[in-house]
């Protein structure tokens, strides 16, 4: 029986009265309640009291920290993580058993951090996997995106931009009555960014609630009307539009003052693509600022697909972005992952040094403080900041010639990203030749010597 | 977290021995259900192959080849590259080393033996390399690839046994003439009844279990099982992996059918594969592709095959009723070990 737009299924108990539920049916009620709601793995609380209502219609961001408990808190609004403590009450009735399933059925779509998309399958597969029985129901028009993704594509072939869309658009295709979006315009070029703040507000206005989490202020300043900011699992700070946003964003610290090399500059790399060439000077970060995903993925590619030898011979290590899921073996650990792209300080004729890559993991995990105790623990246990500090320092501890990384501070805190810029100039001082591609001016220019716009 | 990876390591050790133990006690109620007595048959079945030097041999000596296959099929398993040919190139190494000892005039034994192995890892790597050469030509699916060169080396052995190396004084059965002496492969010294196969055996298991842990290659063979973008970003090439994983795997096969045709038979026979190869393929998963697992594994597997005999002798248990057993205990050993595993890693 539909009501108020909510498809009543048996998968989850109702213990409120019919009468209250339809008293709260009203739209000045909150869509979601989360009392009390912890989440403990182990002795650890990923998140702990977090007391939340969510209104139609509102867009509410979630902020805070690497590790601070911003994915935790959405995963268990979208089913995935089961809270260990706390109520869940959707439009007035408690949810008993959260899981995808009954989350997906009360109308919550959740975007992933990690696209969880099928690869194997094509694109209007992928989509027609989400279709649902909510396909009646109303909807507003939405602007159309303006890239467009060939629905027989195999997911496996699209860059990440077309992969976070897609994902985008299996979660609308859901027709939520709220939506859930974790980092969803970490690889979005400003043309599709614009589209989903579109989107969102479309969506907002027609009564439908948005959770956001990013940490870039400028996706998040112009749309929300509410944020929690979370600290180290707690709720620290609830914000309304019209008070004060400073403690929403922690002040940046001044970006430094470029320390030029004392001695005069040498081209290291000659680069000439697709008609146009630039010179690479030695000892110094370069950021290459894309307006497209496909061709910041094909200079990508270029310069990182170099044989092994050259690539060898001339010094150079690359790093794709955190979100090419290309980085690291999550189901793997430290050790595996430290060797993957070992060179011969950590393989010898085809043999790996185990000892090196120890030491190394624990120079990584000195630094780093990963929160990990055994090297054979999969990764996927770290935190997204935490596995990309892990990937950046596994290339930089390495101390290649010339390091080019993909969007390297790409879903990082404003403090670790501050840390991991700070890491690259500390490299760059001894010498290294950086490149960072990314799609932002803002985000490369804190730390870039020089930036080129393709 | 902290518990967590308890509860993970207790699933990794715990596992196996839960999933053997619900194994045994659905079997025990089958056999009480249809009238045996569940403890008489586990005592045969499980215990008392090992309280006799003999049975104790006859485990070892099955166990060899099971385990030399299952060890060279891990490396391509790992890296989600599904060569189910291993049979095949059983088969074919069999050939090759008959080949051997059929034509080639070799005197010294141990010079002999050589030749005849290193001609059974040949022909099993050549039988390998085809599979691989095919899928990565045609694209087409390697499981069937595989699968289907194993009929294609029947095939070849039939001709072979029927025709050509037919023993002519063998009154007709399909089977070759017994090798000279020199090909033979001896008994281990002072242990008349185990096989020297074991010894190969044990040395192609530390062998594979230390490029398991030291090898690049390996390295390269776990994050292709991961994700193929991973594997590629380390610079690893899948149609080197195909063609490496393929060529040891069919090396190793091919050398336990030395083992096999050289051992206790002496000769090449039509039915002397005993469905080794796709046997091996269980081995390889039930030990989960470690070199200590596999040896339990094998060494499991080789205890129900010789329980399984004393069965149908004291018990007069039939054929296909043992094998069912068997295959029962097994089934539910991989289905509640899977299961557990599932669990443990979806928990993560």
């Amino acid at each position: 029986m539909p009501l108020n737009g909510l498809i009543v299924k048996p998968l989850y108990e109702v213990t409120t009265s019919p009468i209250r539920c339809y008293k709260l049916m009203n739209d000045s009620n909150p869509l979601l309640e989360l009392s009390g709601l912890a989440v403990r793995y182990g002795e650890l609380y990923a998140i702990k009291g977090i007391d939340l209502s969510i209104f139609p219609g509102e867009i509410h961001g979630v902020m805070g920290d690497n590790g601070a408990g911003k994915s935790t808190l959405v995963k268990v609004m979208a089913g995935i993580v089961r809270p260990s403590a706390g109520r869940i009450v959707w439009q007035g009735r408690a949810v008993k058993q959260i899981s995808p399933a009954v989350a997906r059925g009360l109308g919550i779509a959740w975007v992933d951090q990690n696209l969880s998309l099928f690869d194997g399958l094509t694109v209007a597969q992928n989509l027609a996997l989400v279709r649902s029985s909510r396909e009646s129901l109303p909807w507003p028009k939405l602007p159309p995106p303006p890239i467009h993704l060939g629905s027989d594509q195999r997911v496996a072939t699209l860059n990440t931009e077309q992969k976070q869309l897609l994902a985008i658009e299996m979660a609308l295709a859901g027709r939520p009555q709220m939506l859930i979006l974790d980092e969803p315009t970490t690889s979005l070029t400003p043309l599709l960014r614009d589209w989903l703040q579109g989107v969102i507000r479309t969506l907002a206005e027609s009564g439908c609630a948005i959770v956001m989490i990013s940490h870039r202020r400028s996706d998040l300043s112009p749309l929300i009307q509410t944020a929690s900011y979370l600290q180290a699992g707690r709720l620290a700070h609830r914000w309304r539009r019209g008070e004060d946003e400073s403690r929403l964003y922690p002040p940046l610290m001044e970006p430094q003052a470029v320390a030029k090399t004392s001695n005069p500059q040498r081209p290291i790399l000659d680069l000439d693509w697709q008609g146009k060439n630039w010179q690479i000077m030695a000892g110094t970060i370069t950021g290459f600022v894309f307006s497209e995903a496909a061709t910041a993925q094909d200079f990508f590619n270029t310069i990182g697909n170099l044989s092994n030898g050259l690539r060898q011979m001339i010094g150079l290590r690359r790093l794709p972005s955190p979100q090419s899921g290309g980085a690291l073996a999550l189901g793997l650990g430290l050790v595996e992952n430290i060797q993957i792209t070992a060179d011969d300080s950590l393989s010898r004729l085809g043999w790996l040094r185990i000892a090196a890559a120890r030491r190394l993991v624990r120079a990584i995990k000195a630094e780093a403080g990963l929160g990990i105790q055994w090297n054979t623990q999969p990764v996927n246990q770290l935190s997204g900041g935490n596995r990309q500090k892990l990937a950046l320092l596994r290339e930089l501890l390495q101390n290649p010639q010339i390091l080019i990384l993909q969007q390297p501070l790409n879903g990082l805190d404003r403090q670790v990203s501050q840390t991991m810029a700070k890491r690259l100039r500390l490299a760059q001082s001894r010498g290294m030749t950086i490149i960072v591609t990314g799609f932002n001016r803002d985000e490369v220019a804190p730390f870039c010597d020089r930036i080129f716009d393709v | 977290m902290f518990s967590l990876r308890q509860i993970n390591n207790w699933a990794r050790i715990g596992s196996p021995v839960l999933a053997l133990s619900l194994a045994m006690v659905l079997t025990a109620l089958l056999l009480q259900l249809l009238g045996y007595d569940p403890l008489k048959v586990m005592r045969i079945l499980f215990w008392q192959p090992w309280s006799m030097v003999g049975g104790f041999a006859a485990i070892l000596n099955r166990a060899a080849p099971l385990t030399m296959i299952a060890m060279g099929l891990s490396f391509g398993l790992r890296a989600g590259i599904w060569n189910l040919g291993a049979e095949g190139q059983l088969i074919i190494g069999a050939c090759a080393a008959t080949a051997v000892a059929l034509t080639v005039p070799l005197s010294q034994p141990i010079l002999a033996l050589l030749v005849m192995a290193a001609a059974g890892a040949m022909g099993g790597a050549i039988w390998g390399l085809i599979a691989a050469g095919l899928y990565l030509r045609f694209k087409s699916n390697l499981i069937v690839i595989s699968l289907m060169l194993v009929f294609v080396a029947q095939a070849v052995l039939n001709g072979l046994v029927f025709g050509p190396w037919r023993d002519p004084s063998g009154y007709n059965y399909p089977q070759s003439a017994v090798f000279a002496p020199q090909f033979w492969l001896p008994n281990i010294d002072g242990f008349p009844l185990f096989h020297s196969a074991i010894l190969i055996a044990v040395a192609i298991l530390v062998g594979g279990g230390i490029v398991a842990k030291y090898s690049r290659w390996n390295l390269g063979l776990k994050l292709a099982g991961e994700s193929s973008q991973v594997a590629a970003y380390g610079g690893f090439s899948s149609s080197h992996q195909i063609l490496s994983t393929l060529l040891v795997g069919g090396a190793a096969a091919g050398m336990a059918g030395m083992t096999m045709v050289a051992g206790s038979l002496g000769q090449l026979s039509g039915s002397v594969m005993q469905n080794y190869g796709f046997t091996a393929i269980l081995v390889a998963f039930l030990g989960r592709l470690s070199a200590v697992g596999i040896a339990l594994a094998g060494l499991l597997v080789a205890l129900l095959t010789v329980g399984g005999e004393s069965l149908r002798i004291e018990q007069g248990m039939s054929d296909s009723f043992v094998m069912g057993m068997a295959g029962l205990i097994l089934l539910t050993l991989v289905a509640v070990d899977g299961l557990l595993n599932r669990r443990g890693q979806h928990d993560q």
